[in-house]
């Protein structure tokens, strides 16, 4: 068993896009030591000009990456400090180091912290410094991830597609279609618990704020939007209550296991057969081996159902670079946050021989990661192809300045969902909670409802 | 006075170590959440035009005294300490007695085997424990399972039980080696004078052993009370192990400690909810070393 009962969901999605693997740390030290070995050795003396830059991520094979950066880069030389995962410590870290100073000219931060970060005023804005052409080489609905007030803050690396993992061989068994809608997925859920017990067809899935919020995007819902200089919160608007009756009507049935995601108990459950999909994104693909090595050939791949049936899917998880606003050379630290999430020799070593399973949104550096990716565990199906159609359906996405700060409030109501409590209360609690947030903060915001 | 400036210096200088500690580690750390609690950061519009600080006065400590969630938080160790604090003390007299007699066998196996759970960080112990009580996966729960017996141990019954538990199977073997160490300096020929005089093993216990001892419950006592206060690791391993009632903000120092590093910037509240437990600390300590002397003058 690869997780404990210490890591939440977050903990766990952070890990797998980009896991702290043992060696990591000598790895990193090796890149500190070629870095060293770069800057003050031959290859600085001709220009004589050396820009560092410092580099903090906890995302697996950056190490590498950056090696390979500083071979190919005369002129500028990264440190590559590797730090906790993002939610397990690192985001404070990082904003812990700028309030004192020596924060890192650039760090990864998944789209929904980089709110906070640019609310913090720790991030610059790098509209300026990309130009068109490399801009277009990224997915688009990313980009918009990364732009915040029309600015862009971030290069993105990869974003989370949703997508459904389920077990061939005991569909097959039990007699259930892949479901393609969630009226499907919800007769299938019925059927599995009321003709074998002790079986269910998911959990509760929606219990972790993360997949809750990828739930309702796909669904259309906008919990933060802006008009002019106010944020608009919708957390009640149609979509949310038509994931939030469905959710909860499959919970009141007992149609879903009540272990909790990300749990030590989940994943019991899981192994042993005894739930049959698991409603997750695109990193879970490489994670999945990980976590169920004995499975192998057994769990297939589908896009994540959808209301109308057609690829739909909502933002859950995928990171990006940020330039800290402190850079001494902001135009070096945009170059290497390009170079890292679209130059081959960065995305070879991040897809770590094919044991990540990112989805990344450069489009040249997509075609690597595909190729990298080892899909034997699933029988050799194309399971990038199945990513980029759920992405065909990426909804368009606004997160919030205070995401971290509220999936906290979110992720302590949520526990309560299936075992007494409601999702709509939970719901309401999160928006409670991001109003109160914001407008402590002295953010103009505006509930809709 | 040559002599006494000499035993003047030598007092401060083995004192100083203490004090310089003490400054360090306790006053400055006090002074610089004072300072941070007067402030907050402020942004506006949008907010992605950074943030700038703000001196508040005492708006967070407004704010956090009308948080619900940071009042319940006392209520919690509240009751926590109420339930756990006599639990913990009665059963370490009772088993720290029943060593005492002159009917245990295999002390010092038992002593070690009892103090062994004291020295597991209390992270660990949460983490053992909290396996034990997760549905799908604790050998217990499956065993009273088997019997019939459906049990959610980390649901909202379980709550206290469950955390007490924790805090007992770790408390409980050291306050036990403290009175049994105060036991054994229990005259003994007090003990022989009762017994001489018809006395049994209980009333011994009762009325000579106890009564000798209590200056070591009431030092105990005060540490489990300040423990309770101070309670963290094993809410936060229960939390994330989704104990349904217990939140990321389920006591006083698990509430600073979630608006500190997961809320955003919210340095000058966690300031404000720490110094406010703090104060309640000090004040509680004072109050019970003032009223509780006499009585813990054995």
């Amino acid at each position: 068993m690869t997780d404990t009962n210490s890591s939440t969901g977050a903990e766990r999605r952070a890990r797998s896009r980009a896991a702290l693997r043992t060696g990591a740390l000598a790895l990193s030290a090796l890149a500190l030591a070629a870095t060293t070995a770069c800057g003050g050795g031959g290859t600085s003396s001709e220009s004589g000009e050396v820009t560092e830059l410092t580099y903090w991520s906890w995302t697996k094979g950056s190490a590498e990456a950056v090696e390979a950066f500083n071979k190919s880069h005369d002129d500028i030389q990264v440190n590559f400090e590797e730090i906790p995962s993002g939610v397990d410590g690192g985001y404070s870290k990082i904003s812990d180091a700028m309030k004192a100073g020596n924060g890192p000219d650039v760090f990864n931060a998944e789209y929904v912290a980089l709110p906070s970060f640019v609310a913090a005023g720790n991030v610059a804005d790098i509209t300026e410094k990309v130009d068109e052409d490399t801009l277009k080489g990224y997915d688009e609905q990313a980009v918009e991830l990364a732009t915040l007030g029309d600015k862009l803050w971030a290069v993105p690396y990869d974003v989370g597609v949703q997508t459904m993992f389920y077990r061939k061989d005991l569909f097959q068994k039990y007699g259930i279609e892949v479901p393609k809608t969630w009226d499907d997925f919800a007769a299938a859920a019925r059927k599995v618990a009321k003709e074998q017990p002790g079986v269910k067809l998911a959990n509760l899935t929606v219990d972790d704020p993360a997949n809750l919020e990828a739930m309702t995007q796909q669904a259309g819902a906008q919990w933060f939007s802006t008009s002019g200089d106010t944020w608009k919160l919708g957390f009640n608007d149609e979509a949310t209550q038509k994931v939030e009756k469905y959710w909860q009507g499959l919970a009141d049935d007992k149609a879903l296991s009540t272990a909790a995601s990300w749990s030590t108990g989940f994943n019991a459950e899981a192994s042993k057969g005894k739930v049959l999909t698991m409603l997750l994104a695109s990193w879970q693909a490489a994670y999945q081996a990980d976590t169920f090595p004995d499975h192998s050939g057994k769990w297939g791949v589908a896009p994540m159902p959808s209301w109308d049936g057609q690829p739909a899917s909502g933002v859950f998880g995928g990171s990006t670079y940020a330039v800290s606003k402190e850079a001494a050379d902001v135009d070096a630290a945009v170059e290497f946050s390009t170079w890292m999430t679209s130059n081959e020799d960065a995305i070879t070593p991040r897809m770590g021989d094919g044991t990540s399973s990112a989805y990344v949104v450069n489009k040249d550096a997509r075609e690597v990661a595909k190729k990298s990716f080892k899909a034997d565990y699933y029988g050799d199906l194309d399971v990038y192809g199945i990513f980029e159609e759920s992405a065909s359906g990426l909804q368009p996405v606004t997160f919030g300045p205070t995401m971290l700060s509220m999936n906290k409030t979110l992720g302590d109501e949520l526990k309560k969902f299936g075992h007494g409590g409601t999702l709509a209360e939970a719901i309401a609690a999160a928006e409670a909670s991001a109003q109160r947030e914001m407008s402590g903060q002295g953010l103009n915001v505006e509930a809709q409802d | 006075m040559p002599g006494g400036w000499r035993r003047t210096g030598a007092a401060l200088a083995l004192i100083s170590p203490f004090f310089l500690l003490f400054v360090v580690a306790t006053l400055a750390p006090i002074g610089y959440a004072t300072y941070l609690s007067l402030f907050a950061e402020r942004s506006s519009g949008l907010g992605f035009g950074g943030t700038e600080q703000v001196f508040v006065g005492l708006d967070n400590f407004k704010q956090v005294l009308s948080d619900d969630r940071y009042l319940s938080s006392y209520l919690h160790i509240a009751i926590f300490a109420v339930v756990g604090v006599p639990l913990m003390l009665g059963l370490s007299v009772f088993v720290a007695l029943l060593l005492d007699t002159a009917y245990a066998r295999a002390k010092r196996f038992l002593q070690l085997g009892l103090f062994i759970p004291h020295l597991v960080p209390g992270v660990i112990a949460a983490m053992i424990w909290v396996y034990l009580y997760t549905p799908q996966v604790s050998p217990i729960i499956k065993v009273l399972g088997g019997m019939g017996f459906e049990i959610d141990l980390l649901g909202h019954t379980f709550t206290y039980p469950a955390l007490i538990n924790i805090v007992l199977w770790m408390g409980l073997g050291y306050n036990i080696i403290i009175y049994y160490a105060s036991l054994q300096a229990v005259p003994r020929e007090v003990i022989e004078a009762a017994i001489m005089d018809g006395a049994g093993e209980f009333r011994v216990a009762w009325h000579i052993k106890v009564p000798l001892i209590r200056s070591a419950v009431a030092l105990t006592a005060i540490f489990a009370a300040i423990a309770a206060l101070q309670l963290f690791a094993e809410p936060l391993m229960m939390a994330k192990a989704s104990a349904r009632s217990v939140t990321s903000d389920w006591t006083p120092n698990l509430y600073a400690y979630t608006a500190a590093f997961t809320k955003s910037g919210q340095f000058g509240a966690a300031a404000a909810a720490s110094l406010l437990l703090a104060l309640l600390a000090a004040g509680l300590s004072w109050v019970v070393t003032r009223f509780a002397s006499p009585w813990e003058k054995a």
